[in-house]
């Protein structure tokens, strides 16, 4: 009697489950390893640059919402590591999400200020906002913050987030390991 | 204080026997433990570790305790009304509170800032339009601003759990043989 009661939830559990896996199998993909990191523009400051201006160069892109808080440690962790990176001919473009990711943060001057001062005048660092187009390419998913280590050919080495949670694996690149 | 005089009852009736102190203890040391390298999880996009660790602050410590203390005082009361012969029909809302609490707490770090509630959010906006867009933005940065709110919440219906099953022990309601 209580195996055919709980069949029917058990069933409903499992269908319910697969459709929501294949609606979540159907999120806007996001870029892989492997595949050439789009040339698009964004805004930084009054100019309109474009990720085309970095190729032949190591890159961190990274688009991130100034209200995430693991965003902030991140921002902190990679200024202190600064130093190193900058020897290492690390180049970092840092943009704040569209429309900081949905929800109303600081703006992205006053959060570099307060967790990474002097990092604005830093020669190897980029600040900007990423546009709609720009978020739709490379946060297709919307995610709180998303980075890519992009090589000088211009293929994506890595895609992750959290750089405070990743800092060994963006000082190997910087430094040129494989991953 | 009449009142509370047949919860401090219960209490004493709990944690009278050796073994409801050393659940207590062990209870204790885990979650204190547990939430101590959970919680700053949310500086770190949501991976607990050494990283996560370095990123702890005074204000989590006191979250931690918090909610170590009280887990430390609802567990050997919860297995004290199991135990009483009725089993888990005695727990009541104590079950459901508890079990809601203890989630709530695990889960705020851990879905602060990562890709679970994104993805989460687009999966639902295939079937309801209104969670497409901004709104999994909206709602992962007020989770992400509003963390003390979410522990303070896990704390109360923690503390209820607790409250349901020290009143099954003072009513008797849990120990009849």
């Amino acid at each position: 009697m209580h195996g055919s009661s709980s069949f029917p939830r058990v069933l409903t559990v499992v269908v319910v489950a697969a459709v929501f896996l294949a609606s979540a199998a159907q999120a806007r993909p996001l870029l892989r390893p492997g595949e050439r990191a789009p040339a698009l523009a964004f805004r930084s400051g009054t100019r309109v640059l474009n990720l085309r201006a970095w190729r032949g160069r190591k890159v961190l892109l990274w688009i991130f919402s100034t209200w995430c808080p693991s965003c902030r440690v991140g921002l902190r962790v990679l200024a202190r590591k600064e130093p190193e990176l900058r020897a290492d001919r690390l180049n970092l473009v840092v943009l704040e999400n569209h429309d900081d990711g949905g929800y109303g943060g600081p703006t992205l001057g006053t959060t570099v200020a307060r967790y990474a001062p002097g990092l604005a005048a830093a020669p190897n660092w980029t600040f900007g906002h990423a546009r709609r187009a720009f978020a739709g390419v490379y946060n297709p998913r919307s995610y709180p913050d998303i980075f890519y280590l992009i090589r000088p050919d211009g293929t994506i080495a890595r895609v992750s987030s959290a750089p405070g949670a990743h800092l060994g694996a963006i000082l190997r690149f910087a430094r040129g390991g494989k991953r | 204080m009449k009142a509370a005089v047949p919860w401090l009852e219960a209490a004493r009736t709990v944690f009278a026997p050796r073994r409801a102190k050393a659940v207590a203890g062990l209870t204790f040391i885990v979650t204190f433990a547990v939430y101590l390298l959970l919680l700053p999880a949310t500086f770190t996009g949501g991976h607990p570790g050494m990283a996560a660790l370095a990123s702890l602050t005074p204000g989590l410590v006191v979250w931690a305790f918090v909610l170590a203390a009280i887990l430390t005082l609802l567990v050997p009361t919860t297995l004290h009304v199991l135990g009483s012969g009725r089993g888990a029909r005695n727990l009541g809302g104590a079950a459901t509170g508890g079990f809601l609490g203890l989630a709530l707490s695990l889960a705020t770090p851990l879905l602060c800032c990562t890709s679970v509630l994104p993805v989460a959010f687009a999966t639902l906006a295939a079937w309801l339009p209104f969670f497409a867009g901004d709104a999994g933005g909206a709602f992962q940065g007020f989770l992400a601003t509003h963390e003390g709110l979410f522990f303070a919440v896990s704390s109360l219906l923690l503390l209820g759990a607790l409250a349901w099953n020290l009143r099954a022990v003072a009513t008797g309601t849990c120990c009849e043989v």
